[in-house]
């Protein structure tokens, strides 16, 4: 029994020997259903869209800001959490898209990091990533610098303006703030937005 | 040897189906290679990106993929062009385009979400010599 | 309980109760393997019984070959496995003590368990005194604390130090654990003691 226990061993012990282990995954999903998934509209988020989670304080949703840190440190979009590509990359995404039940939106300057990063989360079979599209550049151009320019007003973009007219706000406010007071500022707006929603959408 | 099987039969057997289940995970119907990571190495510092002003310097022998979704009319530059959707970029036959192609495929899109996700799909499969065509008045925006 | 719980979604009851199983299971093969005799624990010791060298060890191999194969295949992922953090002087120190308590006493926490599930006294006492010492322990830290967090390595894993693959050094490890376990059959040889268990 023990030389055949040893056999047995030793032969697995060949076998990781020879094969690339390494602490890295690959990714686990058809190659067709990948191609289906992400080419898939609905994973994306517009930037209004995002905009009306963070004006609602949807606690279901995790921001993921893929810029580099100095970046994030001068402003960031409320509630998002950074973790810039290359260690999003390195690590294992796990972390970060382990709850199923929590959306993850993934974010750059602009679309191909958080691109990239979705195909990578996708591969890796958390089919709760999504991507903002546009990334922050888009951001700014829609949320910040909205202004409406026309005469008459309907009621649909009259919410659409007051969701990002809040949202430019709250992300005014939260950036201007110390680091240690962002978490805090943002809890306590949850409660505070949710009071004053109301109107027509 | 048949003393040797009946000694050990159960080691070899199941030492067997150990193999096979690395085996079929080494190559696996999925056409994805090993560390994920590793392959996406060229996303990181920018290295599979071509900008459209040094695409004539630095693409020789190269063939263009344009995936749309507004399909350029031919621009003239040297190399192959064709047109492919990205929803077939994965087609035995649009594949193996890329796959055996022997110089750098240069991936372009309309859309600059649409060819990153090329990209990394591509890449995955183990293709390596892939870049995304950037136009650089993209940096300014 | 970690890929069970992960890829099946196991609720808080049925975690704790799978836990509770496999718990049910280690101390029945314990006392199936013998450990809950303080005198095959310390023959470890004393050269003329290496079983609980044989039994770990091989235990530990069967672990290390599993992980790291179900890894590869993509059932189970290492990286969210705890490893634990290494303090150098903390773990020579904590080594030291935990030997001597060792053959003094002839268990081991987890085997003094068994052993005192079982009904005997010694065990008892023993677990008595462990438990004591983990009191005294966290009473007298603040005085040892410089001491036990000295030497930080992080979360290191054996192969990263070496700068070998995992797969190589799981080999190596095979290899050093079947040399050791013929080397223990024949020191079992040469300090052989008569069994007097049926005697006691």
């Amino acid at each position: 029994m023990r030389k055949k226990v040893s056999l047995f061993l030793f032969l697995c012990g060949l076998l990781l020997a020879i094969l690339p282990l390494t602490g890295h995954r690959s990714f686990k999903i058809r190659p067709d259903n990948l191609v289906n998934q992400v080419l898939d509209p609905q994973v994306n988020y517009s930037v209004d869209e995002v905009a009306k989670l963070i004006v609602n304080g949807d606690s279901a949703i995790r921001l993921i800001d893929l810029r580099p840190r100095n970046e994030f440190i001068k402003a960031g979009i409320p509630g998002s959490i950074n973790v810039p590509y290359e260690q999003f990359i390195s690590e294992d995404p796990d972390i970060y898209l382990n709850d199923s039940k929590i959306k993850v939106i993934l974010y750059g300057n602009d679309d191909f990091n958080s691109n990239y990063a979705l195909v990578y989360c996708r591969g890796l079979g958390h089919d709760n990533a999504f991507v903002m599209d546009g990334g922050l550049n888009e951001w700014t151009r829609t949320i910040m610098e909205s202004r409406f320019t026309g005469s008459r007003i309907s009621a649909r973009e009259n919410a659409l303006f007051e969701i990002r007219a809040r949202a430019s706000r709250i992300f005014n406010e939260i950036n201007a703030l110390p680091d240690s007071l962002r978490a805090v500022r943002l809890t306590a707006s949850r409660f505070s937005a949710r009071k004053l929603d109301g109107g027509c959408e | 040897m048949i003393r040797l099987i009946k000694k050990y039969g159960l080691v070899m057997l199941v030492f067997g189906l150990v193999l096979a289940a690395v085996l079929f995970r080494a190559f696996s119907w999925s056409g994805f290679r090993y560390d994920a990571s590793e392959w996406a190495e060229a996303s990181k510092d920018g290295h599979n990106i071509v900008y459209f002003a040094d695409k004539e310097k630095t693409v020789e022998n190269s063939l263009t993929v344009d995936m749309g979704p507004a399909y350029s009319t031919f621009d003239g530059s040297s190399g192959k062009h064709i047109r492919i959707s990205p929803d077939s970029i994965l087609a035995r036959d649009n594949f193996n385009l890329i796959r055996k192609h022997k110089g750098p495929v240069i991936l372009k899109s309309s859309d600059p979400a649409i060819a990153a996700r090329v990209w990394m799909i591509i890449s995955q499969k183990g293709i390596k010599n892939v870049f995304i065509l950037r136009d650089s008045a993209d940096l300014q925006k | 309980m970690g890929p069970l719980t992960s890829a099946f979604a196991f609720s808080e009851w049925l975690n704790l109760l799978t836990a509770f199983m496999i718990g049910i299971g280690f101390g029945f093969a314990l006392e199936q393997a013998g450990f809950s005799s303080s005198r095959k624990l310390v023959g470890m010791f004393y050269g003329y019984d290496t079983t609980v060298l044989k039994v770990f060890f091989t235990a530990a191999i069967f672990a290390l070959v599993g992980s790291q194969i179900l890894n590869y295949i993509g059932l189970l992922n290492l990286n969210q496995v705890y490893v634990n953090e290494f303090y150098v002087y903390a773990s020579i120190i904590g080594g030291v003590i935990m030997g001597g308590g060792f053959i003094m006493g002839g268990y081991c926490p987890g085997t003094g368990l068994c052993a005192m599930s079982i009904g005997k006294v010694d065990a008892a006492v023993f677990i008595a005194g462990g438990l004591a010492g983990a009191f005294l322990f966290a009473e007298t830290f603040p005085m040892i604390q410089g001491i036990a967090d000295s030497g930080y390595r992080g979360a290191v894993r054996i192969n990263e130090i070496f700068g070998i693959s995992p797969g190589l050094f799981s080999f190596l490890l095979i290899t050093a654990a079947i040399v050791m376990f013929w080397l223990a059959e024949k020191a079992e040889v040469r300090f052989a003691r008569p069994e007097i268990t049926n005697e006691l």
